[in-house]
């Protein structure tokens, strides 16, 4: 299952209609909140917000989070792709910090 | 659903195969939709690892999953997965201990097994930067095996990622519950994801 999740994240954060730098620092934003609560800001500030709310809390985000981040000139594609990747790191994170919890454990 | 290429952007193959699934369930599931679109990105290799870390276990049963799964849907208050893993958990406990487990774990007649992980599991969800080897403590002590820690691990980052893609895409609540809960029991994930033709990648 660990190959499975490291093939998922090379494919998130591979080719795309998004640029593979954004996904990759939203990826990175997520895992740094997961792992410290500290969050480093990301531009523009509407997706900055935007991913703060998918890890802190996703059930706050509305309409108007993709009415602003449409008008700031992203495409649905790009968004379908930028949720995927936050949704993922959230989960991926937690499975990291767990696994290896674990492992020290057992060692 | 908030994308409008989650209703209507999957290609000719899938629009088919939804009409069918609509027809004999009165509905398309949508994380189906989700994890269809555009499968090559996500959706093909994640509906694979859904199956085998929801449906594969060697230490859980399903009924154990899903409660699991929509225990930790509510710690990411998630309405849309709370229902629908309920829906399924429940055709292998009766409805009033999921609920009792839903509301009050303690209370419910219920493994103590199952107790000790949630109780990891929530501060994973909730509190993951203060995760530490004492949270553990409890689960070996009752007697799990790695492996069994290991796949709840595996099922809570699962969740962790569809309860954000839920609330995040807006997935409208599940109507027919019963069925969708019976289907999703007996066949697992593996058809979540519908494969039609890759014409966009």
């Amino acid at each position: 299952m660990v190959k499975l999740l490291s093939d998922l994240k090379e494919n998130v954060l591979g080719a795309g209609y998004s640029e593979i730098s954004l996904r990759s620092l939203v990826f990175n934003k997520i895992k740094n909140i997961v792992k410290t609560d500290i969050s480093q800001g990301i531009e523009p500030s509407s997706l900055n917000s935007y991913i703060e709310k998918i890890e802190r809390n996703p059930y706050k985000i509305t309409d108007d989070d993709f009415v602003n981040l449409k008008k700031t000139g992203f495409t649905e594609d790009e968004l379908h792709e930028i949720t995927i990747v936050a949704a993922f790191s959230s989960g991926e994170t937690r499975i990291q910090i767990g696994l290896k919890l674990l492992d020290n454990q057992a060692s | 659903m908030r994308l409008t290429i989650h209703e209507t952007g999957h290609n000719l193959l899938q629009k088919l195969q939804f009409k069918i699934i609509k027809t004999f369930s009165g509905q398309v599931p949508s994380p189906m939709k989700i994890i269809s679109y555009r499968n090559a990105f996500f959706g093909r290799k994640y509906s694979v690892y859904l199956q085998k870390a929801m449906r594969e276990t060697k230490f859980w049963t399903v009924p154990e999953v899903e409660l699991l799964a929509a225990y930790i849907s509510k710690c990411n208050e998630c309405k849309y997965c709370i229902s629908d893993h309920k829906a399924i958990a429940i055709y292998g406990y009766n409805s009033e201990l999921v609920e009792t487990f839903m509301d009050k774990p303690e209370n419910s007649d219920i493994d103590n097994k199952l107790n000790v992980t949630i109780k990891f599991l929530e501060k994973l969800c909730k509190l993951p930067s203060e995760v530490n080897e004492n949270d553990l403590k409890p689960l070996f002590d009752s007697g799990l095996s790695k492996q069994a820690v290991e796949e709840a691990i595996h099922i809570c980052g699962i969740m962790c990622t569809m309860n954000r893609l839920a609330d995040a895409f807006n997935f409208p609540m599940s109507t027919n519950l019963d069925k969708l809960g019976k289907f999703l029991f007996k066949n697992g994930y593996k058809l979540v994801c519908i494969k039609g033709f890759n014409i966009k990648s």
